[in-house]
């Protein structure tokens, strides 16, 4: 009897703690059908408003709202494929071929892996005027390119999921190495670069602080940065209502590919942090 | 022949291997180098280089309010941002590896704030923590009871809404970590003290504390290194560029990271910048070194 009670009481407790925790998600689509800022003696903040046709009709119009959902999409696509090809490539190295500085390397990939953003920040913003990269997409791609995580967690996936059979069976059959890596070891390897697509997607399509630096003209924003834009503006004009609208519309992408994959996602970050 | 395949084999792949090697170097290895070189310089973007030695970290460490102010902000953030999430994750962990059902779903709830932007969370939460129209203050009222001041202008309420933030995104990565540890807890162990009629608070205590106290040294080591690189949700809770002289309420919006960004794109001073960053590594570094020694400890024990 005891120990129903029991049950029954930590049901309830972790369904009102995960209600609060999805609290914050119903507020954020609430907002987007209201203008935000009614006083709450007037109408009850947390019902559904009326305005979400006129929000989103609005926001549409602003031109600058769809471009920055383009250059996000963009940056995030392709950082994403390109970290699966260069990563990939790379951990295939450190995990199965045998060179001079093999050791040696991969510990400096582990050794930058500690390495913050903002340590780099300043030398690769000044490296990136002196090529003519600010305001491109080529910043992004060539950080996310060669992420030590990317590197780290693909030389995990192959150096254990790859058999070494695999590689004989490919030299008998002829195959270059570089055929061998395109045409055996990405499909074998197809989860592992499904999870760092995703993660490297995630990543930069909410990165704040890379693009607050690199990107400096309207029509090369991403979406944290138009939002950040969008903020200010809103609090000089007074009105909130289309900012969280574009809000939920940045962060839906995100979600349902959270909901696609979540369980694999969950396993391997997982995973990933603790090897 | 399979001498000769065996060779083309063995060597193709390096015209791949190699520049990608080189970008690595180039974005990851250099810019550190840089950024180490420049912090004994004064530079502020022109062609000037002038040698200053260590003067840079002994101004920033000695006579440097900003960065005295600075630190505060990111201490602030650690103690009610970060250490808040342990408290949270590691008995909402313990629940969530007893028997229950639906464990997939209530894992997912508490994950999904972790893959949302920290731009939006600051968006929500500084809406739903709004004086006026906010969320919170709505409730407040239904109950009668206080409501919460601005938190745009007063440091308490601003310190609630961004440790919130920060405490709601990322408590869910914690608990996955800790759900990890569990699991790899051996079962048999609860199954012998369950055959001597050991409670579940003695359980808990002689047999998962033990075994959790290298993965709680682990994930808190993780989160407070991860809590000093914390940006967006202050700098956008405080107001962002707009409010960068104030950095809100006692300067809480400008942590370390912050000020880092304040000092290349308002002061220009790069330098500078560059040694906060080399600081704030620095502190990182020595955390990580004391938590592998005292993991070590235990792991003799």
């Amino acid at each position: 009897m005891k120990k129903i009670l029991y049950r029954i009481v930590t049901y309830i407790l972790l369904i009102v703690f995960s209600l609060i925790f999805l609290f914050p998600v119903y507020m954020m689509t609430v907002y987007a059908t209201k203008n935000v800022h009614e006083d709450y003696r007037e109408s009850s903040p947390i019902v559904y408003g009326t305005l979400f046709v006129d929000n989103f009709l609005r926001l549409i119009q602003a031109s600058l709202f769809l471009r920055s959902i383009f250059n996000s999409a963009m940056i995030a696509i392709l950082s994403a494929t390109a970290s699966i090809v260069c990563c990939t490539i790379a951990g295939f190295f450190f995990a199965k071929i045998k060179f001079k500085f093999r050791n040696l390397l991969f510990g400096l990939v582990i050794a930058t892996m500690m390495v913050p953003t903002f340590v780099k920040l300043i030398p690769l913003y000044h490296m990136m005027i002196a090529v003519k990269w600010i305001n491109t997409y080529l910043p992004f791609i060539f950080i996310a390119m060669t992420s030590p995580l990317g590197i780290f967690l693909m030389k995990q996936y192959i150096e254990f999921g790859l058999p070494d059979e695999l590689m004989d069976a490919g030299k008998i059959d002829g195959m270059n190495q570089i055929q061998f890596i395109f045409f055996v070891v990405f499909p074998v390897q197809r989860a592992a670069i499904a999870v760092l697509g995703t993660l490297i997607f995630i990543g930069t399509w909410n990165d704040y602080m890379t693009a607050l630096v690199m990107l400096s003209i309207k029509e090369a924003f991403t979406i944290p940065i138009f939002l950040q834009s969008a903020l200010y503006n809103t609090i000089s004009s007074g009105t909130y209502s289309e900012l969280m609208t574009a809000n939920l519309f940045t962060q839906l992408p995100i979600l349902i590919v959270f909901l696609i994959a979540s369980k694999q996602i969950i396993k391997n970050i997982v995973a990933g942090s603790i090897k | 022949m399979i001498t000769i395949i065996k060779r083309r084999f063995a060597n193709h792949g390096f015209f791949l291997f190699i520049p990608i090697m080189i970008v690595f170097f180039i974005f990851n290895i250099l810019p550190l180098v840089i950024s180490l070189a420049l912090s004994f310089f004064k530079w502020s973007g022109g062609k000037d280089f002038e040698f200053l030695g260590f003067e840079n970290y002994i101004f920033l460490l000695t006579e440097d309010t900003y960065f005295v102010k600075a630190a505060n902000a990111s201490l602030m953030i650690f103690l009610f941002g970060v250490l808040p999430q342990h408290l949270i994750a590691i008995p909402l962990a313990l629940v969530l590896n007893g028997n229950i059902k639906g464990q997939k779903i209530f894992r997912m709830v508490f994950f999904m704030p972790y893959v949302m932007s920290a731009i939006t969370a600051a968006l929500i939460f500084s809406e739903m923590f709004a004086y006026q129209s906010g969320a919170i203050n709505y409730l407040l009222s239904l109950f009668n009871l206080p409501i919460i001041p601005k938190f745009t202008q007063y440091p308490a309420p601003f310190l609630l809404t961004m440790s919130l933030t920060i405490i709601w995104r990322n408590v869910g990565w914690n608990l996955l970590l800790y759900l990890a540890a569990l699991s790899s807890i051996p079962l048999d162990l609860y199954e012998a003290a369950d055959l001597d009629g050991a409670s579940t608070f003695f359980k808990h205590f002689y047999i998962t504390l033990p075994y959790m106290l290298p993965a709680i040294f682990f994930t808190v080591t993780l989160s407070i290194v991860s809590g000093m690189q914390i940006f967006d949700e202050p700098y956008i809770l405080s107001g962002g560029i707009m409010l960068s002289i104030q950095g809100g309420p006692d300067w809480l919006g400008r942590p370390l990271t912050a000020y880092i960004i304040w000092l290349m794109q308002k002061l220009r001073r790069f330098d500078r910048g560059c040694a906060v960053a080399l600081v704030l590594f620095f502190i990182m570094l020595i955390f990580t070194a004391i938590n592998r020694k005292l993991s070590n400890y235990i792991g003799k024990k």
